[in-house]
């Protein structure tokens, strides 16, 4: 177990380290002069610009070393939560980061709450009433709602809740009514992921052999579900349900563009719009890095709940 | 092997008829999609204009149906590249040795770790929007899932006798690569790529609707619905219908897919 949880630590290290580099490797797509652009968007496009303020750019991204030393620096920065400053407004990108994360948070936690209590009943009614016109209905409307990009959820939710039936406000932050829809909008697609697994996993769970047994022995269905099916059924969606997690932040972009929701998507957005370089940077490597944080963690604690995985059994 | 049910016969003649629509709908389209009509803004949908018009008078139904080609088209471009990309790296992780397996593996994994809209958004953006941009952008995100299944049917292949013989006999790589290596892969790939599609469209039309796509005039799915979005409280119905494509082709692709896992998985076992 520790070495396996060892090498997966180590493993995650050299991802992360990799996914630095790429990140930073980003801005060198950037066509054209990399300095000339953040001049024009800092200066905009029709100002004369004098070779000082281009040197003092060219000072400020050390663009006068070489590629690997920039790397260094940047990387160096990051181990010391140094993002940068914005180049729009020169503000810290830390403290830009923070402060949106903050706000999809709020959304983020609204979302998994609404997912979790729509799809462990929904999965496991599914799945015990096989077959049945309400298995048939859940099916379909997962199917349904995998094939809407969340944006286009948002807008029609907007429509019936907002425009037509004026119950729910459509833009904004606020109060918790705020929050209905934005949130309802992000835990659609965690919904839909979850219970299509619940329901799978129950109807496995209930061919097993000791159900039959707990069945034979008079054992009441109610009691056969709660204590020996969704217990073993819902393994697999923890883990599921975890790592959609990581993918919260990437739904949170549109979902967050489409409700004027300024959180760290609506952010990023805006960033870049306006080629804000270091604030797509740090979006970009937080994003990648909360995702490999969350599998590192899923990863050792199912090994540690079931320590056939560590030994590459299972 | 097992037969198709109705639904999935469904999904793949929608699926061919989609793919048919991409290359022939601007010609179906009733009206000019580009040419604005100042006395017919925002119209509702009627006879004479089915989806109704948009914010300058231009009929949406043929803005929907020449986007087609932009959004479908693109998609298939995106889904070729990437698994032409996803094959080449994984045919090399999977039998060019341990060292170049580890490596290429950790790279994979380290480009899958960036969430797929993020990084394309980033990309597309730094790169400055438009169609080879987006297709890049979408490339570089998507290879990913094709190396993984590559390398690991590859790993299996590779150590077989015939492989063996072939090597002993003094083929060249690139032939064993294409002869042995790369048919034993293709029907997993075509049922991934089939997925991918779906997936492809859902992204394109993200960047287009989140102002990163084609540029405004064209008429592409998420831009189309980009436009559309200041008009959510006046014309609902323009804020909404042109999802309706999006949502369907998505939903064809993804049965499909479905579909054709279960076919090929039945043909695997025998």
């Amino acid at each position: 177990m520790i070495s396996y949880a060892l090498s997966r630590i180590i493993g995650a290290v050299v991802v992360m380290t990799l996914v630095s580099f790429l990140t930073f490797l980003l801005l060198q797509l950037a066509p054209g002069d990399a300095v000339l652009a953040i001049a024009r968007a800092r200066y905009g496009t029709g100002v004369a610009l004098s070779p000082e303020s281009l040197a003092r750019i060219m000072d400020e991204i050390g663009a006068n070393e070489s590629f690997f030393v920039q790397w260094g620096r940047w990387a160096g920065g990051l181990l010391r939560f140094d993002l940068g400053v914005s180049l729009i407004n020169g503000r810290p990108v830390a403290d830009i980061l923070a402060e949106g994360f903050g706000r999809t948070l709020q959304l983020a936690l609204a979302s998994i709450a609404i997912a979790a209590l729509l799809s462990i009943p929904l999965g496991l009614c599914a799945g015990v009433w096989r077959g049945t016109w309400f298995d048939s209905l859940c099916v379909s409307l997962a199917t349904l709602g995998s094939a809407m990009p969340n944006w286009w959820l948002g807008v029609l939710l907007i429509v019936i809740f907002s425009v037509n039936l004026g119950w729910l406000p459509a833009f904004g932050r606020g109060d918790a009514e705020h929050l209905v829809l934005p949130a309802l909008t992000l835990g659609t697609g965690i919904t839909v992921t979850t219970a299509r697994l619940l329901r799978s996993a129950t109807i496995e769970a209930l061919s097993a052999r000791h159900i039959t047994a707990a069945r034979g022995r008079g054992i009441g269905e109610v009691r056969i579900i709660g204590r020996h099916t969704l217990r073993n059924a819902l393994v697999p969606v923890i883990t599921i349900f975890a790592l959609e997690i990581a993918f919260v932040l990437e739904g949170a972009v549109a979902v967050e563009y489409v409700f004027g929701w300024r959180g760290i998507g609506l952010m990023f957005i805006e960033a870049v719009d306006a080629r804000d370089y270091p604030v797509i940077q740090a979006v970009v490597l937080f994003s990648a890095m909360l995702f490999i944080a969350i599998n590192l963690i899923v990863d050792l604690v199912t090994a540690w709940l079931d320590p056939r995985t560590a030994a590459g059994m299972a | 092997m097992r037969t198709l049910n109705p639904l999935q016969r469904g999904a793949f003649g929608l699926s061919a008829f989609i793919l048919v629509l991409a290359a022939v709908g601007p010609l179906l389209a009733p009206y000019d999609p580009l040419v604005p009509d100042p006395v017919a803004r925002l119209l509702p949908p009627s006879p004479a204009h089915w989806f109704g018009t948009d914010h300058l008078g231009r009929d949406l139904l043929s803005r929907v149906l020449a986007g087609a080609r932009l959004s479908i088209g693109l998609a298939v471009l995106v889904v070729l590249t990437s698994a032409l990309v996803g094959l080449i790296v994984g045919l090399a992780a999977g039998a060019c040795g341990r060292f170049a397996d580890a490596a290429l593996m950790r790279l994979t994994d380290a480009f899958f770790a960036f969430p797929e809209l993020i990084a394309a958004l980033a990309v597309a953006g730094v790169l400055g929007g438009g169609g080879v941009e987006i297709l890049f952008a979408l490339a570089v995100v998507g290879w990913m899932r094709y190396a993984r299944l590559v390398r690991g049917m590859t790993l299996a292949t590779a150590g077989s006798d015939h492989v063996a013989l072939a090597r002993l006999s003094g083929v060249a790589p690139w032939r064993i690569a294409l002869h042995h290596l790369t048919p034993p892969v293709l029907p997993a790939m075509i049922v991934m790529m089939t997925a991918h599609l779906a997936r492809a469209i859902l992204a394109i039309s993200g960047l287009g609707f989140l102002g990163f796509g084609a540029a405004p005039p064209t008429p592409e799915w998420g831009v189309i619905l980009l436009e559309a979005r200041v008009y959510i409280l006046s014309a609902p119905a323009y804020a909404l219908l042109p999802g309706l494509p999006i949502v369907i082709s998505v939903l064809a692709f993804n049965l499909a897919g479905d579909a054709l896992r279960d076919r090929i998985g039945s043909v695997n076992r025998g």
